[in-house]
């Protein structure tokens, strides 16, 4: 008989430590320009430095962290344009997968999306994160209908990459019902295979939530460098001591 | 020594080639298999530069090594050449018209002197073609100022490299893509974002219909050579 393994393996300490940390990048814990070391982190989170330094290899593969000294390191500064650029791209494949279903001779199945989108208000969800997988899952599944797997595999890796900001879209009701409201208004035109409505609605619904994501950042960029001018001195010099 | 050293360098690179043809004009058929021995055998040479000439195509994407099993050419699929072809359509369209607002004049009429029809040499190599080929159409990616855009561009090029054939043989194809490249230069220089759009889209929808002919027709006429490693 094989026994179970009472303590979790450093790789799954290691993955744990992964989400820990994008969690803090993606709510502003760690904003950008943030600095820490390897023992910051390892002496806040109980984990010895190899499954940390695990994890924060694989932030900085993903974009997210960079080496600042030798184990030094701080969280990327915010690239706007390279959103920016990534959300473009996203307008691109999208309309070239609607462009071809509304082409298409056969009869597309969008059920999957009309259960979940063509609801009466009261049914609408409001939790915030439901919605913001509701959202990617909306997308996703236009441009799988299409059935091309190359336009499918390059909007999924733009999805990796905008979720840190696009999730901020849903942190008001009024933009959850816009969502709500859009969707269902895309949707009834692709079923009526409106090809110039779809197009102009889709970029329109894209770039606006390109826009008002730009501003929550933003905002919160803001907000979270000013408490981070708030911390007393007193313990940013300790942190720093215990850097060296 | 130093020459047997080179001498083994210029085996293994030839034994590459030599492949890498054999793969392109279907002599070994997309689906079969191979071994190191046999193509050993079969070139007169040690299994050595056998070796690294297969692990240079697998990393190209031309065939996939199986330990103990041997090589398998990749295998043809038209819908995937057509996949790509619809993305690069979709992307390229989009980088004309936002270099059609943001390329300056300079770089444009740089290229289109590059391009202009009486440019066009008597002789270029198919390859040296395919080159130039593809940094004209990467200029024009570059000239949206979209990083995003020029990475996934890049990225769908190299796959249509790897199942598109060699399609610069012939003068008038040259000839063609010559008149087509100034045409975009030229309509991008009247900033003319829909025309160049129009061109460019007709541009790749004919190469791409160019390519899928080929190798149809490449694949149609398998070389009896192709069953020599089939089904050992």
């Amino acid at each position: 008989m094989t026994k179970k393994k009472r303590t979790a393996s450093p790789q799954a300490r290691a993955q744990k430590i992964y989400q820990q940390l994008k969690s803090d990048i993606f709510d502003f814990r760690l904003p950008p320009g943030q600095r820490f070391s390897e023992s910051d982190i390892a002496r806040r989170t109980g984990v010895s430095r190899t499954p940390v330094r695990e994890a924060l290899h694989k932030l900085e593969k993903e974009g997210y962290l960079q080496v600042a000294s030798r184990s030094g390191w701080n969280v990327r500064p915010f690239d706007f344009q390279f959103f920016e650029n990534l959300y473009d791209v996203r307008v691109i494949l999208e309309l070239a997968a609607v462009r071809q279903l509304c082409d298409r001779e056969a009869v597309v199945d969008l059920r999957e999306l009309k259960d979940a989108w063509l609801v009466p208000t009261a049914r609408r969800l409001r939790d915030m994160k439901r919605v913001a997988q509701l959202d990617e899952r909306f997308h996703e599944a236009l441009v799988e209908a299409a059935g091309n797997p190359e336009l499918s595999r390059l909007h999924r890796g733009v999805t990796e990459r905008i979720r840190i900001i696009r999730r901020l879209d849903f942190t008001q009701e009024r933009r959850i019902q816009c969502t709500y409201d859009e969707h269902a208004q895309i949707l009834r035109h692709l079923l009526a295979r409106r090809r110039n409505q779809v197009e102009i609605l889709l970029r329109a619904h894209i770039e606006s939530s390109k826009a008002e994501v730009r501003k929550i950042t933003l905002h919160m960029l803001h907000q979270a460098r000013s408490s981070l001018e708030r911390a007393p001195a007193a313990r940013r010099r300790a942190r720093a001591s215990t850097h060296r | 020594m130093r020459d047997d050293m080179t001498a083994k360098k210029v085996t293994a690179l030839e034994v590459y080639e030599k492949l890498q043809e054999m793969i392109l004009s279907f002599e070994l058929r997309p689906g079969s298999r191979v071994t190191e021995t046999e193509l050993a055998d079969y070139f007169r040479v040690s299994r050595t530069p056998v070796r690294e000439a297969l692990q240079r195509l697998e990393q190209e994407g031309h065939l996939t090594i199986r330990s103990k099993q041997g090589c398998f050419i990749r295998e043809i699929d038209i819908k995937e050449l057509s996949d790509y072809y619809q993305v690069r359509i979709a992307l390229e369209m989009a980088a004309v018209e936002s270099a059609c607002n943001h390329m300056p004049t300079k770089e444009l009429e740089a290229l289109a002197q590059q391009w202009r029809p009486s440019a066009q040499p008597k002789r270029v190599a198919s390859e040296t073609m395919k080159e130039k080929d593809e940094a004209f159409h990467m200029a024009l990616a570059g000239g949206s100022g979209n990083r995003v855009l020029i990475k996934y561009l890049r990225d769908i090029n190299h796959h249509i490299r790897i199942i598109r054939r060699v399609d610069f043989d012939h003068h008038e194809r040259i000839s063609r893509t010559y008149r087509e490249h100034f045409e975009i230069l030229q309509s991008l220089l009247q900033r003319d974002a829909d025309k160049a759009r129009f061109l460019v889209k007709r541009h790749i929808l004919r190469s791409e219909k160019f390519a899928k002919t080929l190798t149809l027709t490449q694949l149609a006429r398998k070389k009896s050579f192709a069953k020599r490693f089939d089904g050992v």
